[in-house]
């Protein structure tokens, strides 16, 4: 071998392979890194969300048996929901943190820089906002196993709400993340965007008793189908059909996605 | 005006209560700067809180410790949030200005350690009761607030606002990285506030878990501010109050010590 061709350039064919990979790992990773802050922490808060809801139905409940919503335990009410959040709300930050980080310490030029298309580095910071969530997912079930019933009844549907659900998140968490140029930004969208959303979708409670206006509010919000398609997946109960459910989402992945690949091609945010 | 007077060092008296005061409204200022994220933010918080479990509970649980759910929930809640939010102002204060650098501003002035427990401790207490006042006023717009006994409200505000405030200058002393200060946060701050009987009463649980339960002190700070609100408490008011009199006494001495000897603050 020369030196001249090992010195020389790499040659990648129609998609860059080794370059994608890397971005994926470097930012799935990156995070998943400090385990403590990412996966135990809100697994604890979850566990002890529904230990709080547990405590706090059954002081009405004469006999002290379960208390049960819509036909289900309310541990397996809300278990779907607990989990749901924890993958969406790792998704979205994982994907906000990851950009405006980069962006504040000066380092986003290593992935403007690196020899990747808008849609190869847009495959990759979802592929791994998307694992980020499913992990998160997994360890907040692992957490809720001893208390709800987290098998899942319908596989299929559990697994593609559970990877709908964080993609649709992570998307936005992208789209934040090259929105926001301060932490304060991240902060905010959090508390007023992200938690609000995630809440006020039918997460602990049916909405078949709701007053007629909250209903129709609830049905607004895209988080209330994925967390009923979840609910579907382990439980087999839904408030709604799980098909329109499932192509909205759909739609809207298919939707973010376009967003993102013409903001990342036109540089919005990044390039000057 | 001669030159000579206006170069001449500043004396202070037993207290350097200019030096206090500016340390105090530097830390009320910080976060009264940011009052999205340290005002609204938490009140965004509890009113979700309040109707997430309104919706879930409210029709199951009619009737708890003599009054609605609602009633019940909402005094634990801004509770909970007014000792977060003082455990939040000190702490990140500290670690922050220990990351930055910025901690010799604290170390160089003649300020003795009283002068710097204090001067932290009361921007974290003043984050907790502008929370609480926010916090209670807008849910009074929501739901009836009347007041048994205003003694047990100001008291606990008052109390377990400056304790987490302690406890908060403390952590951050302790912290070197933003991460340790996340896990103290999420690990003992969080379930502590949550497992406190916020949202339920603690005579609903069993004999073993009510002692558990009752040996936490947030339980204490809950009940007693809950009792100034709906006239009924779980556990013994007079218990609460020392527990968060001593507590405020002993973390004051600990703190005072420790910036006294310098702990983890000079090599």
């Amino acid at each position: 071998m020369t030196i001249g061709a090992a010195l020389g350039p790499r040659r990648f064919g129609r998609v860059n392979w080794i370059g994608t990979a890397a971005l994926y790992r470097r930012e799935t990773w990156r995070l998943q890194k400090d385990y403590l802050d990412s996966l135990l922490g809100p697994a604890l808060a979850n566990l002890i969300f529904m230990l709080i809801l547990t405590v706090a139905a059954s002081g009405g409940m004469a006999s002290g048996n379960g208390t049960i919503v819509a036909g289900l335990p309310l541990t397996d009410f809300i278990a779907p929901g607990l989990i749901m959040f924890a993958a969406g709300e790792r998704a979205f930050s994982a994907a906000c943190v990851s950009i405006l980080f980069d962006k504040l310490e000066g380092m986003i030029g290593d992935v403007v820089m690196a020899p990747l298309t808008s849609g190869e580095r847009l495959a990759a910071f979802a592929g791994a906002s998307m694992s980020a969530g499913a992990i998160s997912g997994a360890a907040t079930a692992a957490v809720l196993w001893p208390f709800a019933n987290i098998l899942p009844a319908h596989p299929a549907a559990f697994f593609y709400f559970l990877i709908a659900g964080s993609l649709l998140l992570g998307f936005l968490g992208t789209v934040a993340g090259l929105w926001a140029r301060r932490w304060d930004h991240y902060a905010a969208l959090l508390a007023y965007f992200l938690v609000p959303f995630s809440y006020l979708s039918g997460m602990f409670y049916s909405t078949l008793g709701l007053p007629e206006l909250a209903r129709q509010l609830i049905a607004l919000n895209p988080l209330y189908y994925v967390i009923d398609g979840m609910r579907y997946g382990m439980t087999g109960y839904a408030e709604t059909a799980i098909g329109p459910g499932a192509l909205l989402i759909l739609v809207l992945d298919v939707a973010l996605a376009g967003l993102l690949y013409a903001l990342l091609r036109g540089g919005w945010r990044l390039k000057a | 005006m001669q030159p000579a007077l206006t170069l001449a060092p500043r004396r202070l008296g037993v207290v350097n209560w200019l030096g206090l005061r500016t340390l105090y409204l530097k830390e009320v200022r910080r976060f009264a700067k940011v009052f999205t994220q340290t005002l609204v933010s938490p009140l965004v918080t509890t009113l979700l809180f309040l109707a997430i479990f309104t919706l879930a509970l409210g029709r199951s649980v009619q009737q708890v410790g003599g009054v609605g759910y609602a009633e019940f929930l909402f005094p634990g809640l801004v509770m909970m949030s007014m000792v977060q939010n003082a455990f939040a102002n000190t702490s990140s204060s500290l670690v922050i200005a220990k990351i930055q650098g910025n901690i010799v501003d604290l170390l160089m002035p003649p300020l003795s350690p009283l002068e710097l427990s204090l001067g932290l401790a009361g921007g974290g207490l003043t984050r907790g009761i502008c929370v609480g006042l926010v916090s209670t006023l807008a849910v009074s717009l929501l739901l009836p607030i009347h007041v048994h006994d205003w003694f047990f409200i100001v008291f606990h505000a008052i109390g377990a606002s400056l304790m987490l405030s302690l406890i908060g200058v403390l952590a951050g002393l302790w912290a070197d990285k933003f991460d340790q200060m996340a896990a103290v946060t999420n690990f003992i701050i969080q379930p502590l506030s949550f497992l406190s009987g916020a949202f339920y009463s603690t005579q609903r649980l069993p004999d073993f878990w009510r002692t558990i339960a009752h040996l936490n002190p947030f339980f204490y700070m809950i009940d007693g501010f809950r009792y100034g609100f709906i006239g009924h408490a779980d556990g013994s008011l007079l218990a609460g109050v020392i527990v968060i009199t001593s507590a405020d006494i002993l973390l004051g001495l600990l703190l005072w010590r420790l910036f006294a000897i310098g702990y983890k603050l000079r090599p």
